[in-house]
């Protein structure tokens, strides 16, 4: 392994480094494993997507464990099937209530694994945090009530990417282990050996400094959930009962920091400077080279006292170009606080993914759910029919559906949402870069239309706003009254904000997700009367601007002077606006920025 | 499988939650504690420490209800007309919303069993009937479906919970302390149910290393012992508890003179909270503020410590201002009580 290390590429020392914590973090989830599961559930988070690797990773773990169980959980498992319910054909074959488990609580003592978690819909992660919480899911459904046991393990293939849903933080969490795969190339693993570890210790002890030390660099990675601090102690510990230790040193520290925490981190608190303030996308990994040059004098590392162990010190511990790699999802981290477009779902009964239907009465433009009904009245026919038989001749034979019966089908829809462009097409900006502005918005409705977004347009210039297009779906027409803008005349910037207003009620009317993109330079001089006069003017926008953020609409103010205005960023606060500067302006992180301020 | 509950004294930090908790158990009627705040931050972990922290109570033997043997407004219809109820002591309830828990279940159905088998009506009461007397905690609170809101809110307005199915009709009492957490982010709460919560805290995590590290170190001890981790903090418990009960009997006896009165209104009105809930909350919470601290008249120390937690969720959001509800109640406290001192 050594000798290996020494000659390889950087390359391959990275992906051999994370291979080799990948299989460590299999050799302390088996000693977990060992310990009974349920007694201290393992939990691990796999970011890859399907491939061999991941396959070999598995393979390799089911034959460390082998007496352990696997359950895979179905991508749209519901609700009945998840946490269990009655049985409804057991129960009427034999007149006593019959549960049925869900697959949370067969899993209990074995494994789970969910894969493209990502993808799971966040009432399905939330049945599974909250039996990791408890230990048991608690059922109350149809007309009965369990508590099955569920301390299961935990498996989870986190398949996103950049563009993709995040995981849901809630169940990040929770999960103790968090391993990037995707780096990792196939032929790494030919030469891979299995770590040895003979003696195992039953147990270590972790002193308070060392607690100290994990809670302090937590904190400096900006993870403020307690649950993590707690989990990196268990794989400190695990690491040192591995190597045969009772006792938590500082190695085992850098460990747990590794495996349990690093994938977790929202930013560094001393990082190389250039890499955070960084918001372009990330080119290749080139730079930095010389941050690892004293790598090899990491090995002392472990004499260092406990109170210089910082970042700083960790960084150079880690493997060649993992830090590089941890850059690029940081930003990742940090966006998922906001969790951009997830957000509000709507129920429909039109359209969208079916979800289970319940009951209610049947109004216009609703489906009865067929099935759902009758399974709903089956149970009391016994009693409907001894309530009836002496009145209606004949009644036995047919089943008694009653109005509370109905179940009414519901489909899940994300809402549709509707963005606004605002255009400064005055003379002041057409000198600048309308042409500019003109591109960014292009990009934005290609986007946009991908998703299906509604998409409006708005210009002003001279005396007024005018709205080019209503808000549409159609890209094509779009792009023409965009490119067909002209330019020149004063800046009526009130004027453009109102009539932006105006439809961004209405669309919120219909139920959309509305938000307003600014391009201006904030120089209004034109008031909403149409009069000329700056001070009137600015006064008039800024009005429009508060009755906006008054409403709760989303803005985002893209300033498109040549240097920042103090005008415009003016305008962007009252607005409660996200204010981008147009040098700063790439057309991937305005989208970005678009995506974020809904 | 009994699981042991992490003492609730033993709590780290979280003061302002757990003051919250300890005040609704003072006086049920405060409409009880909405806790929103961070991931891992130990929301439920206080909930559940309060139920075991509560003293116990009296109910009629034989109640489906839990009725109390004396209060006769609120007695189910068995109780109501018995003429003699005995009683036992039993603990509070504290019933867990669970997600996914169906309708028929909440409100309570016909019992299934009795009508395959016998082909008999028999109401079987739901979760609320097991939450009436004592607390009713719905975990992530935000992700609650619309009908479920629906339903909580119309039997936590009456305390009355009305069941008509199948030709079955009765109502039988749900007083509930509705206890509600969650995450923020996840997604927002309806406003009508935001209301309905007697006292709100924003719940952070420390950010004090020490007090991280007591954190960690207490829930080890606990989860390496828990039986006599519990044991180690019975006086505290106890200490508690009597407070509580002290508290209680004294909380009917606090005076608001009309100065205090007036104070509570002018704040509700410079803050512009919508609704008579939030001053008449107020009024409550200072009461219970009041008794806790073993006064029996409200002072104005009182009511400017409860007026965020008891105003702070109420506010209409204010565009130009993004800072936390609670923060922009201190805001105005500290102008309406200056401009009283002055006058």
């Amino acid at each position: 392994m050594a000798q290996n290390t020494a000659n390889a590429t950087r390359e391959t020392s990275l992906e051999e480094a994370l291979w080799n914590d990948a299989c460590l973090t299999l050799e302390m989830i088996a000693l977990m494993v060992r310990n009974g599961i349920a007694n201290n559930p393992p939990s691990l988070r796999i970011k890859a997507h399907a491939g061999p690797v991941r396959e070999h990773l598995m393979q390799r773990f089911e034959e460390i464990v082998s007496k352990t169980v696997f359950h895979k959980m179905p991508v749209g498992i519901d609700e009945q099937r998840l946490i269990g319910g009655l049985d409804l054909s057991a129960t009427l074959a034999s007149g006593k209530r019959i549960a049925s488990k869900g697959l949370l609580a067969q899993c209990h003592d074995e494994m789970l694994v969910v894969p493209m978690a990502n993808l799971v819909p966040s009432e399905t992660i939330s049945q599974v945090t909250s039996a990791m919480d408890n230990g048991h899911v608690h059922v109350e459904r149809d007309g009965m009530s369990a508590r099955d046991q569920a301390a299961f393990g935990l498996i989870v293939f986190d398949e996103s990417d950049e563009v993709d849903q995040l995981l849901s933080e809630s169940l990040c969490d929770r999960i103790m282990f968090h391993l990037d795969l995707s780096p990792i190339s196939y032929r790494v693993l030919q030469h891979a050996v299995r770590p040895d570890f003979k003696q195992t210790a039953t147990s270590a002890i972790c002193d308070n400094t060392i607690i100290e030390e994990i809670c302090a660099l937590a904190l400096s990675m900006g993870i403020t959930s307690m649950r993590p601090v707690q989990q990196a102690i268990q794989v400190a510990i695990l690491n040192a009962r591995l190597n045969g230790r009772t006792k938590v040193l500082q190695e085992d520290v850098l460990t747990s920091i590794r495996l349990s925490l690093l994938q977790r981190a929202k930013y560094l608190t001393q990082p190389p400077a250039d890499e955070v303030l960084e918001e372009e996308p990330e080119p290749e990994h080139e730079k930095d080279e010389d941050n690892h040059q004293d790598q090899e004098q990491s090995a002392d590392l472990s004499q260092k006292p406990l109170e210089d162990m910082s970042i700083e010190a960790l960084a150079s511990e880690l493997p060649d170009g993992l830090l590089d790699q941890l850059v690029a999802t940081l930003s990742l981290n940090a966006k998922s606080m906001s969790q951009g477009r997830k957000g509000a779902r709507q129920y429909s009964h039109k359209r969208g993914r079916p979800v289970a239907s319940r009951r209610g009465t049947l109004r216009s433009g609703q489906s009865l759910d067929l099935i759902a009904t009758l399974r709903a009245a089956i149970p009391w026919q016994k009693m409907r029919r001894s309530q009836i038989e002496t009145t209606v001749e004949g009644s036995c034979d047919r089943i008694h559906v009653r109005p509370q019966d109905f179940h009414i089908r519901r489909y899940k829809e994300n809402t549709e949402t509707s963005t606004i462009f605002v255009v400064d097409a005055s003379g002041s900006t057409a000198l600048n870069r309308l042409a500019e502005a003109k591109g960014a918005i292009e990009s934005l409705l290609a986007e946009g239309y991908a998703r299906r977004d509604h998409v409006a347009l708005v210009s002003f210039r001279k005396r007024e706003a005018e709205v080019l297009l209503p808000p549409t779906r159609s890209l094509v027409r779009a792009k023409k009254s965009l490119s067909a803008l002209p330019g020149g005349g004063g800046t009526p910037l009130a004027s453009g904000l109102q009539s932006a207003f105006l439809i961004a009620s209405e669309e919120m009317r219909n139920g959309r997700m509305t938000s307003i993109v600014l391009l201006t330079d904030g120089s209004a001089n034109v008031a909403l009367d149409g009069t000329g006069g700056r001070a009137q003017a600015m006064s008039d926008a800024m009005k429009v601007s508060e009755m906006i953020a008054a409403n709760d609409i989303p803005c985002l103010l893209v300033d498109v002077s040549k240097l920042a205005s103090p005008k415009a960023r003016e305008i962007s606060q009252a607005l409660g606006a996200n204010y981008l500067p147009m040098p700063f302006v790439s057309s991937k992180n305005l989208s970005d920025a678009v995506r974020a301020s809904r | 499988m009994t699981q042991v509950t992490y003492p609730f004294a033993a709590i780290v930090g979280q003061t302002e939650l757990k003051h919250a908790l300890v005040l609704s158990a003072v006086d049920a009627s405060l409409g009880g504690v909405l806790a929103l705040g961070d991931r891992g931050t130990g929301k439920t972990t206080a909930v559940r420490g309060l139920a075991a922290l509560l003293p116990k109570i009296e109910a009629a033997r034989d109640c489906r209800y839990q009725c109390s043997g004396t209060d006769e407004g609120v007695q189910c219809r068995e109780c109501a007309e018995k003429t003699e109820i005995k009683t036992h002591k039993i603990a509070v309830p504290v019933v867990d919303l669970p997600l996914g828990v169906t309708e028929d279940r909440v409100l309570g159905a016909l019992d299934i069993e009795q009508a395959l088998v016998n082909g008999e009506k028999r109401f079987e009461p739901g979760l609320l009937a097991d939450a009436n007397r004592g607390f009713l905690y719905i975990d992530e609170v935000n992700l609650l479906e619309d009908h479920l809101v629906d339903v909580l809110l119309d039997v936590a307005a009456s305390g009355w919970n009305v069941v008509e199915r199948e030709g079955l009709s009765l109502r039988h009492p749900a007083r509930f302390v509705l206890i509600g957490s969650g995450n923020p982010e996840e997604g927002d709460l309806r406003p009508q149910l935001l209301d309905r919560f007697g006292l709100s805290v924003d719940v952070t995590t420390p950010d004090d290393i020490s007090e991280r590290v007591e954190v960690i170190k207490r829930r080890d001890a606990f989860d390496k012992d828990p039986v006599n981790f519990t044991q180690d903090w019975k006086r505290e418990t106890t200490k508690l508890r009597n407070r509580i009960s002290r508290s209680r009997d004294l909380v009917s006896k606090v005076d608001v003179d009309d100065q205090m009165l007036a104070l509570i209104a002018e704040i509700c009105i410079a803050l512009g909270t919508d609704g008579l809930r939030g001053e008449l909350t107020l009024i409550k919470a200072s009461r219970a503020e009041a008794a806790w601290s073993g006064d029996i008249k409200v002072t104005e120390k009182h009511i400017s410590n409860m007026a965020p937690l008891a105003l702070g969720h109420r506010l209409r959001r204010n565009p130009l201002d993004d800072s936390r509800g609670s923060v922009r109640v201190e805001r105005i406290l500290d102008q309406v009580l200056a401009d009283r001192n002055v006058a």
